[in-house]
């Protein structure tokens, strides 16, 4: 274990997630351009490269949004959310990529600016047909060179999660600039309806993933226990907890996380310091909870990381009487130690 | 999950960095703030994915449907070719003169000996490269890799149907090289060696 500042810090299960990452980029591309040299055999090279570096940074794209859902809606989804953050860049990378040769190969052999040229060339924004749609690659690009860029923990901790969190949401926008520039660019002249049913199917996944789980966590939302008075409010019950694992209930205006460890019950926020992970969906491992998304740990009494980690989440005081499980509704200072409530046999 | 859990917990606590007392300092003051911005991210997470779930398939079919189909012509309009000059004999034919090119060449004359020939190509599959040129040149070369000097353009090559052209002057009497170029990709496609039997029909 270290503190110590790197710039990735490498593991077993970050080589492995890279490894098939990259794996996966470069299949995808020999295949593209074998099946686009079997199919177009006069196609020229440098528009079957642009050609497979943009379908492939859509498809990561796609990838990279479902995961969170996917998440949110199945647990065992969790190992694909472990190193997502390389899978952006890696995107991010092949996006760069495909804009740098369609640029060199539209842009660069005329007398303008290449660049000048990207955003001069059209200029027909009252038209869907002839809508210069490099421009809202151009956007998408900028948004994702802004993401790929903060795409670090010394981002994370210096912006404080809430505001990366918010500046990484960009990623919405991002992707339907890149949607609309598929569409008013790349389909505007395509005859197949092949890739046309893809997008739309991709999108009908993307968006219909994304609802799906909003609408989950908009239900949890609504579940609030509310107390103005700072008393002790009835939570849940503590047959309603698995062991070592939490109930989460919202309290305060936010999630609470109160988990059953041990014969005690112990309540913390519901947010990790690090992503804003959901702590409520972790477990209790060696005496730690353990956040599902990186693993970051806090003791469950004192809500604090233990040495020589500092993150230190508010803890909540908790009691319980006849099996039912109270808790303060407001919580204490990140790090107050709250002794964690006995549970009684028979309660 | 039990094990994706531990196996992340393991591991994740080694890639963190170090910070310095004043960040420290700095984060536990945010961590209290930081509790009352999540609610709001999801709120708002929900909004843009409820607006793009109507919003981007709306933009997504109206941009389809401004679609145009361009028309499309296999052949050239006749009113944009010259009529084809037909002499009656065959001087010459081959189906393979041009390598990795399946272009049926054919020489015409009208009489022996002959004043005035006519060249008939004739695409038997579609042509990929744009805007092709069709040169003539004194100089003998099987495999040209460049326009040679002192070519002459005879006209252009597209589609299937029969290009024919008039060779007259040296073109009749000397050997010569056929060369078709891609004047889009500044680049020669094929050359072929155009030798012109006098005697009469060579298959």
């Amino acid at each position: 274990m270290s503190v110590g500042y790197r710039a990735v810090g490498w593991n077993r299960q970050k080589k492995i997630y890279d490894a098939i990452l990259l794996a996966g980029v470069l299949l995808y591309l020999a295949v593209f351009i074998s099946a686009g040299l079997i199919w177009h055999p006069n196609i020229t090279a440098e528009t079957l490269l642009i050609r497979a570096l943009g379908t492939g940074a859509l498809v990561l794209l796609h990838l990279i949004l479902i995961i969170g859902p996917l998440c949110r809606l199945d647990a065992r989804f969790l190992p694909l959310l472990y190193n997502r953050r390389h899978m952006g860049v890696t995107m991010f990378v092949l996006a760069l990529a495909h804009g740098a040769f369609a640029v060199f190969q539209f842009h660069a052999l005329g007398n303008l600016n290449p660049f000048l040229s990207v955003l001069t060339s059209s200029t027909n924004y009252a038209s869907l047909t002839n809508f210069p749609f490099e421009i809202l690659g151009v956007l998408a690009l900028v948004i994702l060179f802004l993401m790929a860029a903060t795409s670090h923990d010394f981002w994370l901790v210096n912006l404080t999660a809430p505001v990366w969190k918010a500046l990484h949401m960009m990623v919405y926008g991002a992707y339907a600039l890149i949607i609309m520039h598929v569409t008013l660019g790349f389909l505007q002249a395509e005859t197949s309806p092949i890739l046309t049913i893809l997008i739309g199917a991709g999108m009908v996944v993307v968006l219909g993933l994304q609802l799906l789980a909003a609408n989950k966590e908009r239900k949890l939302d609504q579940r609030v226990v509310t107390d103005s008075k700072n008393n002790f409010v009835a939570a849940c019950s503590v047959d309603d907890i698995p062991e070592n694992c939490a109930q989460i209930v919202t309290l305060a205006g936010e999630r609470v996380a109160v988990f059953k460890y041990d014969g005690r019950i112990s309540a913390v926020s519901n947010v990790c310091q690090h992503q804003n992970g959901p702590l409520g969906e972790g477990m209790i491992i060696n005496g730690c909870i353990t956040c599902p998304w990186h693993g970051y740990q806090y003791l469950p009494e004192n809500g604090s990381s233990p040495p020589p980690f500092t993150e230190k989440i508010p803890t909540f005081d908790v009691k319980v009487e006849n099996g039912r499980v109270f808790v303060r509704s407001c919580p204490n200072p990140p790090g107050t130690f709250v002794e964690p409530a006995r549970i009684v046999c028979g309660q | 999950m039990a094990n994706v859990g531990k196996t992340l917990a393991q591991t994740e606590h080694s890639s963190r960095r170090k910070q310095s007392a004043s960040s420290r300092r700095a984060r536990a003051l945010r961590a209290a703030d930081t509790k009352n911005m999540i609610r709001p991210l999801r709120q708002r997470h929900r909004l843009i994915i409820s607006t793009l779930a109507v919003l981007l398939p709306l933009a997504f079919v109206l941009g389809l449907s401004a679609r145009k189909t361009s028309p499309t012509m296999r052949e050239t309009p006749p009113a944009l070719r010259p009529e084809p000059f037909s002499l009656p004999r065959v001087l010459f034919e081959k189906e393979d003169l041009w390598s990795g090119m399946k272009i049926t060449t054919r020489v015409c004359a009208e009489a022996l000996p002959a004043t005035r020939l006519v060249l008939e190509l004739q695409p038997q599959e579609d042509l990929h490269s744009p805007d092709i040129l069709v040169y003539w040149s004194p100089q003998i070369s099987g495999s040209a890799h460049e326009l040679l000097k002192e070519a002459h353009l005879l006209g252009t090559l597209a589609g299937r149907q029969k290009h024919s052209w008039l060779l007259s002057g040296t073109m009749v009497q000397a050997e010569g090289t056929l060369i078709l170029y891609s004047l889009g990709h500044q680049t020669v496609l094929a050359s072929a060696l155009l030798k012109i039997p006098q005697g009469g029909q060579q298959q």
